[in-house]
């Protein structure tokens, strides 16, 4: 019976579905119904690198790019992006500045984690460090700290150029941030103090959560502002995944707070409903909103597939929100839950190879350019970890598959790449963009962008790995009611020593990143007037 | 700085990204329809036998009150590992100065009807085992295990690591408990146990 | 897409799916189960241990949800039957945990009842398992030249005991231990009407 119940609705939500996102490509719901249209400035096209060189590195990398050429771009249109930029650029420097301050606190806590996995008695007389503290600290920094401010600064940043229009209310979004960080830095000083809620991803207290949601709520009335005043007919493909994402965050913020509701199993449920869809319908969202606007721009290439776009969006507006119980395969939650879970984490992959492919078109034929420009770089690689981690995750959700990976290191690594190897990335590769314009000056050392990346890469390399193997295998022995518990701790030591070794990079890169960033600011360095590139073509070495 | 002034990084830049009319791929919409098959197919094997309210999958004997155990079906070693190997430790050595050793106890090897006692009801204060005195508190087990279980294990500790006494009956497992059934609290170490010996 | 309207309707109805299937649907599944007969509220001592479990961070490295004998040989290695909703019942917030860095310990107090072995397995696990990576949390014990009336003397094995001094539990790792000696889900969870002890 449950089946059949189960298996209806199933079935009735995709015909809906697929008629929704049919109607949406065909612009039934549009007040004209011509759907896609090309909606920009007829003349404005630039120039085929974004940190462009001279004229002459420029004319070497158009041999790279055929679509380039040399028109002036259209002044109106030139004017509306200025415009927008300094409407935005304090705002978003204020929220790219604590992004990065949080960067490295959780950079940190992670790594002192990571340490005491293998080495349980360092620093076991302090309390506040103590592994179940810290590792929360590392969590929360990331997720309501480096992530949320990355993310939603990029986000201001991006909405009025998006629009054609100017921001709308910057200083509420000011004082969203304030109230923000401030909740924050409470929350943070409260599990250090051992004052948590006990659930994951929602320890913060809920007396301190009104904070962040107070703030959050201002900084989307901000951005709601700036939508209703928008210049442009059609809102592109990254206005629908940051207005969405916007939307839905408050939403699960405010119902896994909510104190004195939820109980015992369906606690649970709950609260991997908020845990997976901070991740899918928070942080990929933005990252998601970053990569389909910094990847085009760069290339100097139009997103080629409207109707995949939608596929994407749509879908995994749908799916996404609906594989949190995939994190209690076995678990006392009931049980139709858990295989609608599987169910749609595994229909993610229709998502991830509709973005993948869109993005892939976009890339055709200008694969060099990944080797100048460090926003494509970082975007690029980010992209390909979200089809990685995405399809990985839908696999791991399969009960012959979970029923070893569950429990073991092997998540935390899944965990890691997606929001790592794919949300950060992409944040750092969209920063790289953005601060530029917003200082209205060149990163001051090419070079560390450079060492920045590949700390990056070999740091989250080494810690998917390790801890890929080191699961696996430790889940391995703990189906084999043969061998010991004991056994399937001892074997994850060299993986977990190997984990802090990739966490270190990572750090590492982090510092290199900030030292950049604080160089930059505070106008230390050379003066350059070229973009930063990680190989300037020959001929502009001069 | 004047709105109007427009940067160099602005100047440079290509124009922002917009969107063309491509359909979706053949092979896209292949794969809507073979992830949607998969579903159903899944979503039909799955277990629909477990009631919401006892969890994904559940076997439903394991749920519900075992019948009493016999001798045939209980083993000794499972219930040391499951019970005793914590403070005991595996080899049966105990731990030097904090847990007796089982492994040569002059207790283990001694009277069934002692070890029976003692896992029954525990041990509070000073105990002497092969001349070294422990103080510590072993929980009792009456609640936890009954006779044939506790005779299992009494039977596996009395005959491992180079212990080789006798098994312990059921039986005798039985009586002891029948004797002390009024007691309520542990043994209180050498002072009660000791005059048993 | 030129509606933000259609965008926003769209994306509350998602999500709001999404709730209805994860958040609203197992509430009105689950709100009136009743603990099983076997399972006791949590008494004012063990319930501020379950605190301290919380302020400490165990859930992120011990589950507390055995998992069915036809997926994970859980039942085996001696963590109990598999849990259902109603052995949560006296839970709030839930710590079923998603990892087993540690073992599983919905049942430890079954398993482990001596509170001389929890307590200094909190002190020093290494004390009193070899290998253990867990944590220590000497900051709940307080060392001392001597122990005053009334306080738990824990004992260490020579090398982890502080040289001339004695090692004494504060009230909260007396409320910890107590917590996860109470942690015993052993009784059947589903109170047949044949079910006999």
């Amino acid at each position: 019976m449950a089946t059949i119940i189960l298996l209806s609705a199933f079935i009735i939500s995709i015909v809906a579905l697929v008629f929704f996102i049919v109607a949406m490509i065909r612009g039934w719901f549009d007040p004209d119904s011509k759907g896609a249209e090309v909606i920009f400035a007829a003349n404005e096209i630039g120039n085929p690198e974004d940190p462009a060189a001279s004229p002459e590195a420029r004319k070497a990398l158009e041999r790279t790019s055929p679509e380039g050429d040399d028109h002036a771009p259209d002044p109106r249109e030139l004017e509306s992006r200025a415009a927008a930029d300094r409407s935005t650029d304090t705002i978003t420097f204020v929220f790219l500045s604590c992004a990065i301050v949080w960067l490295l606190a959780a950079s940190f806590a992670g790594l002192t984690a990571s340490i005491k996995m293998h080495e349980p008695d360092w620093l076991g007389a302090y309390e506040w460090l103590t592994f179940g503290r810290i590792r929360t600290l590392h969590l929360n920094a990331l997720a309501y700290g480096f992530l949320p401010m990355a993310g939603l600064g990029l986000a201001i940043w991006m909405l009025p150029r998006l629009l054609k229009t100017t921001l709308v209310g910057g200083q509420f979004a000011l004082l969203g941030a304030i109230l923000w960080n401030a909740g924050l830095i409470a929350g943070l000083g409260a599990i250090a103090a051992g004052f948590s809620d006990g659930m994951e991803w929602l320890e913060m207290p809920w007396q301190v959560d009104i904070l962040l949601v107070v703030g959050g709520a201002i900084v989307a009335v901000t951005l709601v502002l700036t939508l209703r005043r928008r210049n442009v007919d059609h809102l592109y493909v990254s206005v629908w995944y940051m207005g969405a994402a916007l939307f839905w965050f408050p939403i699960l913020f405010l119902v896994g707070n909510i104190p004195g509701v939820h109980f015992g199993v369906q606690q649970a449920a709950m609260n991997w409903w908020y845990g997976h869809n901070a991740l899918g319908l928070f942080f990929t969202p933005l990252a998601l909103a970053t990569i389909y606007y910094f990847l085009p721009k760069v290339m100097g290439t139009p997103v080629k597939s409207y109707a995949l776009s939608l596929l994407g969006f749509w879908t995994l507006a749908f799916f996404y929100g609906q594989v949190g119980a995939h994190h209690l395969i076995g678990s006392p939650v009931p049980g139709w839950l858990i295989t609608l879970s599987i169910v749609q984490s595994m229909m993610m992959v229709i998502p991830v190879f509709a973005f993948s492919v869109n993005q892939y078109y976009t890339m055709q034929g200008k694969l060099r350019m990944l080797l100048h420009s460090p926003t494509l770089r970082f975007l690029a690689f980010a992209g390909l970890m979200y089809a990685a981690s995405s399809v990985q995750g839908s696999f791991e959700a399969l009960r012959a598959i979970n029923t070893v990976t569950h429990f073991t290191h092997y998540t935390v690594g899944h965990a890691h790449l997606g929001l790592y190897g794919f949300v950060a990335m992409a944040l750092f590769g969209g920063m790289y963009f953005v601060m530029p314009r917003v200082m209205q000056r060149e990163w001051p050392y090419p070079k560390l962008i450079l060492v920045h990346f590949w700390l990056s890469v070999a740091g989250i390399g080494i810690y998917f790995i390790a801890l890929t193997f080191g699961g696996w295998f430790q889940g391995m022995a703990m189906l084999d009611a043969t061998r010991p518990f004991m056994e399937s701790v001892t074997l994850t030591l060299p993986y977990l020593k190997g984990r802090s070794i990739g966490g270190a990079l990572m750090t590492l890169a982090h510092v290199v990143f900030a030292a950049h960033f604080v160089a930059m600011v505070l106008r230390l360095g050379p003066a350059r007037d070229a973009p930063a590139l990680f190989y300037v073509p020959k001929g502009d070495r001069a | 700085m004047d709105p109007k002034q427009v940067s160099a990084q602005e100047k440079r830049e290509h124009a922002d990204p917009h969107e063309q009319a491509m359909s979706i791929p053949i092979p896209i919409l292949i794969l809507v329809a073979l992830m949607v098959i998969f579903g159903i197919f899944y979503i039909l094997a799955g277990d629909s036998s477990t009631p919401p309210e006892y969890g994904d999958q559940r076997t439903m004997k394991d749920l519900m009150a075992k019948a009493a155990s016999t001798s045939d079906s209980v083993d000794g070693a499972a219930i040391y590992t499951a019970r005793c190997v914590a403070c005991h430790q595996a080899t049966g050595a105990g731990l030097p100065g904090v847990f007796p050793p089982l492994a040569g106890s002059d207790w283990v090897a001694g009277k069934p009807e002692v070890i029976a006692k003692i896992v029954l009801h525990g041990v509070q204060g000073t105990l002497t085992v092969n001349g070294t005195a422990f103080n510590g508190a072993m929980p009792p087990f009456k609640e936890q295990m009954n006779d044939v279980e506790i005779a299992a294990v009494a039977t596996y500790v009395r005959k491992s690591w180079g212990n080789a006494a006798p098994p312990v009956g059921a039986a005798v497992v039985a009586a002891a408990r029948t004797e002390t059934a009024s007691r309520t609290e542990p043994w209180k170490g050498d002072a009660e146990l000791a005059a048993m010996k | 897409m030129k509606s933000e309207k259609v965008l926003i309707a769209g994306a509350l109805v998602m999500i709001g799916i999404a709730g209805g299937l994860l958040v609203v649907i197992p509430f009105i599944q689950l709100k009136d189960i009743k603990p099983p007969k076997g399972l006791k509220p949590y008494t004012s001592s063990q319930q501020r241990g379950r605190e301290e479990y919380i302020k400490q961070g165990c859930v992120y490295c011990h589950s507390q949800q055995p998992r069915d004998r036809r997926q994970a040989p859980d039942a085996e290695r001696g963590w109990g039957r598999p849990s259902v909703a109603g052995d949560y019942y006296y839970d709030r917030p839930h710590l079923l945990g998603t990892m087993r860095t540690g073992p599983d310990l919905l049942n430890i107090g079954a398993r482990q009842p001596s509170l001389d072995w929890h307590l200094g397995h909190l002190y020093q696990p290494r004390a009193y398992v070899p290998g253990s990576i867990m944590p220590p949390y000497g900051f709940l014990f307080d060392v001392k030249e001597k122990a005053d009336p009334g306080e738990r003397v824990i004992s260490l094995p020579p090398d982890f005991a502080p040289k001339g001094m004695v090692v004494v539990a504060q009230p909260r790792a007396l409320d910890l231990a107590n917590y996860l000696i109470a942690l015993d889900r052993t009784y059947p969870a589903i109170d047949a009407p044949e079910a006999k002890r």
